[in-house]
């Protein structure tokens, strides 16, 4: 990739719903860029779109207009099938209820987005070992999440973003459902991922946590209004 | 009562606001309950249905009360009775207040003195005069007939005829009575009518027209059964006819087993007074050896009863399993349903319900649904049942069972319905009281119920025993088919296709022994001109004809070990009977037309008689006797070695057998069988054949005319029957298990459709998604087959008495099962699995 070409690009993005023949403009006229190793927090008030930003960041939703490029290229509009290969290769999630299975172990969970790319069983397990390490969890391995706190299953939950080796670690209220001391440690652990080189796009309502990234975007009604770059 | 109450319109009410739940579950318990009632109803009819007769609990059958339409020529049997063995009982016994008898006819000619017919096809019955005394059945108009009535030969032309008959024949007109029918070319005036649903002593028979026994000879022309008289030959004494049912009631205060003493008592002694020394010695030595049955009669006389008895228990037990399948079915919707009803069952509790007051509440709503069902199902069976019998209705014979529900049927219904609910509805209900109460109360969401989600619950756990269930049926379903499949195959010794049989009775139209002779061969030379024959031939008992003759037989060098060594079956053939049929002739020659009467007495044998009594050496010139007074004198030659054929049944050892020329008769031919080879579809020539026989003399009774396929198919219709409705109710058993599948898999989606989205998220292609549901449904489905196996293999010894050609364990099989089982549990979870595809990994993490 050029050094001077972001990781991702959003130019002139907007979603619209339509929901009983009424358009609800979500996002309009969204520009963003994020380079990489860049630690960039969305925030903003309930129904500002943030989480719709993020949907469209991660694939999980397109945009009704403009372009978004992952790399150098266009993604806007792939199919399902490409969407969801990017999605498992490229980018890493990280969902404020965790998302992890229930009925898998740590293990299991950590390894589930490993298991849709054509990997051995053998790489499948060093990723997994490395990446419960990383996060402190590689004792819980043979765990069921119900056996472990908030806090603990957010870290499991990053570990399995991680195993991926994604592009970007995309982060929806990461520490919405925790209190704030395992928030906290949540936090320093994102903060400890970029550090050592990670791309984040975190999505928050928490001016404490959003004060984290390298830059701060702030959006309201569905667009950005200011972009704020955390000093020191 | 007033909780009870209470809990009924509660039960109403919920029902009523899930009208698709409640819709599905009733449709699933109506196609279940259904197909019980259905063949309950038949069991009903066949089985437990009482004669409609005055204290039928007093009445008794002596004999086979299954024998109902036998005849046996020759020795005298116990089973069925002769003329004067009858009289004898009756006048003799000490234990029965009357003791009547009852002969049937077939196919009896009703005509107006004018000529015009009535019917030719009415099933009429020979009774003795204390009939209609004896069964406590009077006449609706006019009078039954009484002894007097049946006291000379021939002196009593008069006849009670049905209600049915009255009815479509003669429009109710009370002017019946008095008026004269012709019965077989015999005039009769008729005397009486018989109430409205009383069809004779015997059960499925619908008899039309009673008549006199003493009345046998004016309306079988050439046959007497009576008397001494008009006896021909040895087997038209009245002593070696057995061709009466007999029934009798008891005196007050017998009991069956003192009956049954009293009678062989007295049947002790008829043989060794004037009765016995009526019987040629032989006879006599042999009828000494059997006693007299006596077995309750209230259910009269039934074929039926002997031949679907085995059939209609195992069908009862296959829809047992189908009704099983669908209370796991609805059983599996109650526990989807209770997770939905979690918090209101909460509710109730933290109210201060008693759990077992919740458990009847949820109990009582089970059993208004199995209600429903009933309902819905008898509906269904009422219908079903007279479907069933006439699948199952290879003879029209069979077509006179009533199989309208009465109270047997409604109770056993009820029965059904009562406990149905109670098997499908305990789990959930059980399931259903044991919440969290805090935890459920506080959860805003409904909660997972018991079949939603991964690893193991009670839904699957059921939907494993549905598969396993289903494929019991299936298995035994399959077993079945290819056991027909095998008898249908079976090679049975000559070309089965292109022939047609033509049974005619010249006795009847008053030929004799010398113009049977002579009417034979040139009959014979009518049918092979016929267009579309290739060639005919004759026999006196034809193929697959049900008409069966042994003998016990004396061969020469050839030491008999036991009596059972001494018996060969035996049928007599015309020329080119062996050529015309296509078994091969091994040694020898085939009988020809210088075997004529006066002439050496010869006999083709069949392989096995010729390795039974022969061993290696050439039986040809070699010389065998009839082992009895009259023909101890009288060598029979044997001219040739047949091929083994199979002309009597599929099953079982090809019988010893040897065959006599149909022109060396010793005794009068019964009826004359043509066996007639065509050239195409032997279907078009039967018309033909019917019409030459006619224009040769329509005098002469044609008692059939029918294919060999027909004949074949006829003689193994218990199998046809079993194997198609147990193959339906295997298909019944396969969509519910299906629909249980899918609705078990549909509930494992929709709990599980935020972790499809997690993992859709995490990148997972809709393949990945739709191989983690036809996985898991794989899993249900392969734990299914596997504890299905062991029970289906265990429970097919069963039935291992009704298979052919294949053990109880077929692999063939139950591969067959597995893989239809297999492709249809992949079809089922398709669906759902299809949808879980098109789950949105954005709406599903936001759908907590």
């Amino acid at each position: 990739m050029n050094v001077s070409q972001p990781l991702i690009r959003l130019e002139n993005v907007a979603k619209v719903f339509y929901t009983d023949e009424v358009e609800t403009h979500a996002l309009a006229g969204i520009h963003l860029d994020i380079k990489k190793g860049e630690y960039v927090s969305i925030s903003g008030p309930s129904g500002c779109g943030k989480s719709t930003l993020l949907s469209i960041l991660g694939l999980l939703d397109s945009p009704s207009d403009g372009v978004y490029m992952l790399g150098e290229k266009p993604v806007q509009g792939l199919d399902f099938s490409d969407r969801a290969r990017i999605r498992n290769q490229e980018i890493g999630f990280i969902f404020q209820s965790f998302n992890l299975i229930g009925d898998l172990t740590v293990y299991e969970n950590v390894e589930l987005p490993l298991t849709y790319r054509n990997m051995s069983a053998t790489e499948r397990k060093e990723r997994v070992q490395n990446a419960l390490e990383k996060v402190g969890m590689a004792h819980r391995m043979r765990h069921y999440p119900s056996q472990l706190s908030g806090g603990q299953q957010q870290r499991v939950a990053v570990a399995r973003a991680l195993a991926g080796k994604p592009l970007i670690l995309l982060a929806d209220e990461p520490t919405g459902n925790l209190d704030s001391r395992n928030g906290e440690a949540v936090m320093e652990l994102l903060q400890q991922l970029h550090r050592e080189g990670a791309t984040i796009c975190m999505v928050t309502h928490d001016e404490r946590f959003a004060r984290h990234a390298d830059r701060t975007v702030h959006m309201f009604d569905g667009k950005v209004v200011e972009e704020s770059v955390e000093v020191g | 009562m007033e909780t009870l109450l209470q809990d009924l319109r509660y039960s109403l009410r919920t029902l009523r606001n899930s009208p698709g739940f409640t819709a599905v579950a009733v449709l699933t318990l109506a196609l279940g309950i259904g197909a019980n009632t259905a063949i309950f109803t038949l069991i009903n009819a066949v089985m437990l249905k009482m004669l409609p007769a005055q204290n039928a609990q007093e009445l008794v059958v002596l004999g086979d009360p299954t024998a109902a339409h036998s005849r046996s020529m020759g020795t005298p049997t116990t089973e069925l009775f002769s003329y004067p063995l009858y009289r004898e009982l009756r006048d003799r016994n000490a234990v029965f207040s009357g003791v009547m008898a009852a002969g049937e006819m077939h196919k009896l000619k009703v005509t107006r003195p004018s000529g015009e017919g009535v019917t030719d096809d009415a099933l009429g019955a020979l009774v003795s005069g204390n009939y209609f005394s004896v069964l406590g059945v009077n006449t609706l108009i006019g009078r039954p007939l009484t002894d007097d009535d049946d006291k000379l030969p021939g002196a009593h032309p008069v006849a009670v005829i049905s209600y049915s008959l009255w009815k479509q024949k003669f429009a109710l007109s009370p002017d019946v009575l008095g008026q004269s029918v012709r019965l077989n070319g015999y005039p009769f005036t008729i005397i009486g009518v018989t109430p409205q649903g009383f069809y004779g002593q015997v059960v499925g028979d619908v008899q039309e027209v009673w008549i006199p026994i003493m009345m046998q000879a004016q309306v079988m022309p050439g046959r007497n059964w009576i008397t001494e008289s008009a006896a021909a030959g040895n087997h038209q004494h009245p002593e070696n006819v057995s061709w009466l049912n007999v029934m009798a009631r008891l005196k007050p205060g017998v009991t069956v087993e003192a009956a049954k003493a009293n009678v062989n008592l007295v049947f002790k002694q008829m043989l060794e007074g004037s009765y016995g020394a009526k019987l040629t010695s032989d006879d006599l030595a042999e009828v000494k050896k059997n006693t007299i049955d006596v077995v309750p009669g209230a259910r009269g006389l039934s074929e039926l009863r002997g031949d679907f008895q085995k059939p209609l228990y195992l069908l009862m037990a296959i829809v047992g399993l189908v009704l099983l399948i669908a209370c796991v079915n609805v059983a599996n919707l109650l526990l989807a349903r209770a997770s939905q009803r979690k918090r209101e069952i909460a509710v109730r509790l933290a109210l201060g319900a008693k759990p077992s007051r919740l458990v009847r509440q949820l109990l009582t709503e089970s059993v208004v649904l199995a209600f429903f069902g009933g309902a819905f199902g008898l509906f269904a069976a009422m219908w079903g049942a007279r479907v069933l019998l006439k699948v199952s209705s290879l003879d029209t014979v069979k077509n006179g069972l009533e199989v309208q529900p009465d109270l047997k049927v409604l109770a056993f219904t009820a029965g059904i319905c009562v406990l149905t609910g109670l098997i499908f509805g305990l789990v959930p209900a059980l399931r259903a009281v044991h919440v969290e109460l805090n935890s459920t109360l506080k959860s805003q969401a409904q909660g997972n119920g018991g079949s939603g989600g991964r690893g193991w619950n009670w839904g699957k756990l059921l939907v494993v025993s549905q598969v396993g269930l289903s494929l019991l049926v299936l298995f035994a379903a399959g077993l079945l088919v290819r056991s027909l499949r095998n008898l249908q195959n079976l090679d049975v010794g000559y070309n089965r296709q292109h022939l047609v049989l033509a049974s005619i009775d010249p006795v009847a139209a008053g030929y004799n022994k010398e113009q049977i002779s002579a009417l034979v061969p040139e009959l014979t030379q009518k049918m092979a001109r016929i267009p579309g024959v290739q060639a005919a031939s004759v026999s006196a008992m034809g193929l697959f004809s049900g008409i069966e003759s042994a003998n016990t037989v004396k061969v020469e060098g050839f030491a008999a070990a036991n009596d059972r060594d001494k018996v060969a079956y035996f049928d007599r053939v015309a020329p080119d009977y062996f050529k015309v049929l296509g078994i091969p002739l091994l040694l020898g020659r085939e009988i020809s037309a210088q075997d004529r009467e006066g002439a050496p007495v010869v006999a083709v044998i069949n392989e096995s008689m010729a390795k039974f009594y022969f061993k290696n050496e050439n039986p040809v010139g070699r010389k065998f006797w009839i082992d009895d007074e009259e023909h101890r004198n009288k060598p029979i030659l044997v001219v040739g070695v047949a091929k083994d054929a199979r002309d009597r049944q599929l099953r079982g050892e090809v019988r010893r057998r040897y065959y006599l020329s149909i022109t060396q008769p010793e005794d009068d031919l019964g009826s004359a069988i043509f066996e007639i080879r065509t050239v195409g579809d032997p279907e078009g020539v039967t018309n033909s054949v019917r019409s030459e026989l006619k224009n040769f003399n329509s005098a002469i009774p044609i008692n059939s005319v029918r294919t060999l396929d027909y004949l074949v198919d006829n003689s193994i219709s218990n199998e046809i029957i079993i194997a198609k409705l147990s193959s339906f109710f295997g298909g019944l058993a396969l969509l519910l298990a299906s629909i249980g599948l899918y609705g078990i898999m549909s509930y494992t989606v929709n709990g599980r459709t935020k972790e499809i989205g997690v993992r859709m998220a995490l990148g997972a292609q809709r393949k990945n998604v739709l191989w983690l549901i036809l996985r898991e449904a794989m899993i249900l489905v392969v734990a299914g087959i596997a504890v299905g196996i062991p029970a289906a293999i265990a429970s097919t010894k069963l039935i291992s008495s009704m298979l052919y050609g294949l053990s109880g364990s077929d692999p063939v099989s139950m591969a067959a099962v597995i893989l239809l089982l297999g492709s249809i549990a992949v079809v089922a979870s398709y669906i759902p699995a299809r949808r879980a595809t098109k789950v949105d990994p954005m709406v599903a993490l936001r759908y907590e």
